[in-house]
């Protein structure tokens, strides 16, 4: 199992479609977190010049376009993991060296596209600190619309929850910026996962695609409505849980990540289950 | 005598309404090398799969090695016609990839592999950069590179030039005397399984229509006798009769025998009975004969 793993982790990740990290995150990054902060300052220019921590809350505070950017890149490296070495025959070198049992590569290619789903959920945030640290002041301190509410208030005319208040006050962003990885990573991988399971059922490699880009498109119109809170796209985001931005929070952490080991645990059991009966 | 290395008894898979074979039996020993021969749809990539473990028969039992020579291996090494390669890695890479799943086997050892097949190890070459017939040869290398004991090779020589298919050749041929293993490829160049293989199995429509021991089947041919006039047929036959020989007059002057004893004892005895011998023809018919008799004319 372990070398399955390592097989499968080392296929994923020295795929040249990691490429497609880069503009999936200058993109979010620069229009939403560079552009936004500067808009900021220019239209409320009794607030503080915001840095390059506000600039990276602010590229995750528009849900359904990063989200998209995000998804769908990692469905792009990941989303074939089945079809491609099933169409391929790799799938048949595979099943030998597992003899026969199906369900241990099953495991692994979901275990390995979790361990991907975080190390792409890093890199991502990496890039776009990265390119908000060019562009705005870099800064040690945390977000300056995270450390005064009344900024964030004049800015987005909501009530801030208390929860964000305290969360962003006491803690630095460097823990935030962490956090947020995991936390993102997790929730991809685990919507990959579920992604990777449709493909045992519809064995085509543009499914992954296709559905990422559904959910991130409906993610923002779940946003809007606020009571849809449940939505995965949308939960992607650290913020949404902590009521950043015009969003209360909808439910709180371990629930969300409760939800996620679930999905997990769900597409390998159904995977597993689906796999051994399926031929190559 | 040494135990089969593969069993498969009365093997059948249909798909739908459609059997895609039908009660195939067939025993590989040990060093030996087996050839499966078909037209297009007749079964063969089917009975690989199934051998290789990656379909499961409909009815029938497959006994096969769970384990190769190196212990913890697979016991099975597989070359499919594609070889589904990581193009922007060199093929030593490649196979150290696939080396990760079971870990058995030293860098050594893979690079052993690789120097089998006629490639270098050293290269840094991407596989993307290879020619079709590299491909090839390094998808050998992976189903060798762990030592099973059965190798499952379907179209190996697809895209091969004329030194490669002999190199190839020579490499199974060595692989199986040498080291013990089973080998089964199915081809569609039918002069290259009759010289690689010991034995020929021909499937139709799934089932096995005949199975053509290569050495022996060619020391038991009928032999063509010619004769000097037709008197001399006359003799001769009144000679096969009373030795209990197997014939069919083919012309005024000809005659073909199943014959039981070597050729030049036959000549011996002939010229003994005071029979003119115009001449005598002894040729078996080739593999590419028999799948035209047997498979397209269906005789």
């Amino acid at each position: 199992m372990k070398g399955l793993i390592k097989n499968e982790l080392v296929r994923l990740l020295i795929s040249p479609r990691w490429l497609v990290i880069i503009p999936a995150a200058l993109i979010p990054a620069h229009l939403f977190g560079v552009e936004l902060a500067r808009a900021l300052n220019f239209s409320h220019p009794n607030i503080p010049t915001l840095n390059v921590w506000d600039g990276f809350m602010l590229t995750f505070s528009a849900g359904g376009v990063w989200t998209l950017a995000y998804l769908l890149a990692f469905a792009f490296i990941a989303g074939d993991r089945f079809v491609g070495d099933k169409d391929s025959g790799y799938l048949s070198w595979l099943v030998i060296r597992a003899d026969a049992d199906k369900k241990k590569i099953w495991t692994s290619k979901i275990l390995a596209v979790l361990i991907a789903a975080l190390i792409y959920s890093g890199l991502y945030m990496v890039i776009v600190v990265g390119y908000n640290a060019v562009f705005l002041p870099v800064s040690f301190e945390g977000s300056q619309l995270a450390r005064d509410p009344s900024v964030m208030y004049e800015i987005f005319r909501i009530t801030t929850s208390q929860q964000t208040i305290n969360f962003y006050q006491n803690v630095s962003p460097f823990i935030i910026f962490v956090l947020s990885a995991l936390f993102a990573g997790l929730g991809l991988g685990a919507i990959t996962s579920a992604l990777l399971y449709l493909t045992l059922l519809v064995q085509k490699s543009f499914v992954p695609m296709v559905i990422s880009a559904l959910l991130a498109f409906s993610s923002s119109l779940f946003v809007l409505f606020r009571g849809l809170g449940l939505h995965p796209a949308a939960r992607l985001n650290l913020d949404y849980h902590l009521g950043f931005g015009n969003i209360e929070p909808q439910m709180i952490f371990y629930q969300t990540i409760s939800l996620w080991i679930l999905l997990v645990v769900l597409s390998i059991y159904l995977g597993n289950r689906k796999i051994k009966k399926l031929e190559i | 005598m040494n135990k089969a290395m593969v069993t498969a008894k009365n093997v059948g898979k249909v798909y739908g309404e459609h059997w895609a074979l039908k009660d195939v039996s067939l025993e590989i020993m040990p060093s030996e090398i087996v050839g499966f021969v078909g037209p297009n749809g007749s079964g063969k990539t089917t009975l690989i799969k199934i051998l290789a473990g990656l379909i499961t028969p409909t009815e029938g039992t497959i006994n096969v090695p769970k384990e190769g020579l190196i212990p913890g291996s697979a016991g099975i090494g597989l070359a499919m016609e594609s070889a589904p390669f990581a193009a922007h890695l060199s093929g030593y890479k490649n196979l150290e990839l696939l080396a990760y799943i079971k870990n058995v086997i030293s860098t050594n050892e893979i690079k052993q592999a690789i120097q089998i097949v006629g490639l270098n190890p050293g290269s840094g070459k991407k596989v993307g950069h290879y020619s079709f017939g590299m491909r090839q040869r390094l998808a050998l290398a992976q189903a060798i590179m762990e030592r099973p004991r059965l190798l499952l090779l379907d179209e190996p020589t697809n895209g091969l030039d004329a030194q490669a298919i002999i190199e190839l050749r020579d490499t199974l041929k060595s692989l199986a005397k040498e080291n013990g293993i089973a080998i089964f490829l199915a081809s569609h160049l039918l002069t290259e399984v009759e010289n690689v293989c010991d034995r020929v199995l021909m499937v139709k429509q799934g089932k096995i229509k005949k199975t053509f021991n290569i050495k022996s089947d060619n020391e038991r041919v009928p032999v063509i006798v010619q004769t000097t006039d037709a008197s001399d047929i006359e003799k001769l036959l009144i000679w096969l009769k009373a030795h209990g020989q197997t014939y069919q007059v083919i012309k005024a002057n000809e005659v073909s025998i199943d014959i039981n004893m070597p050729v030049p004892k036959l000549v011996n005895s002939l010229v003994q009975a005071n029979i003119n011998i115009e001449g005598i023809i002894k040729k078996a018919p080739t593999l590419e004969e028999e799948f035209i008799s047997l498979l397209i004319k269906g005789e």
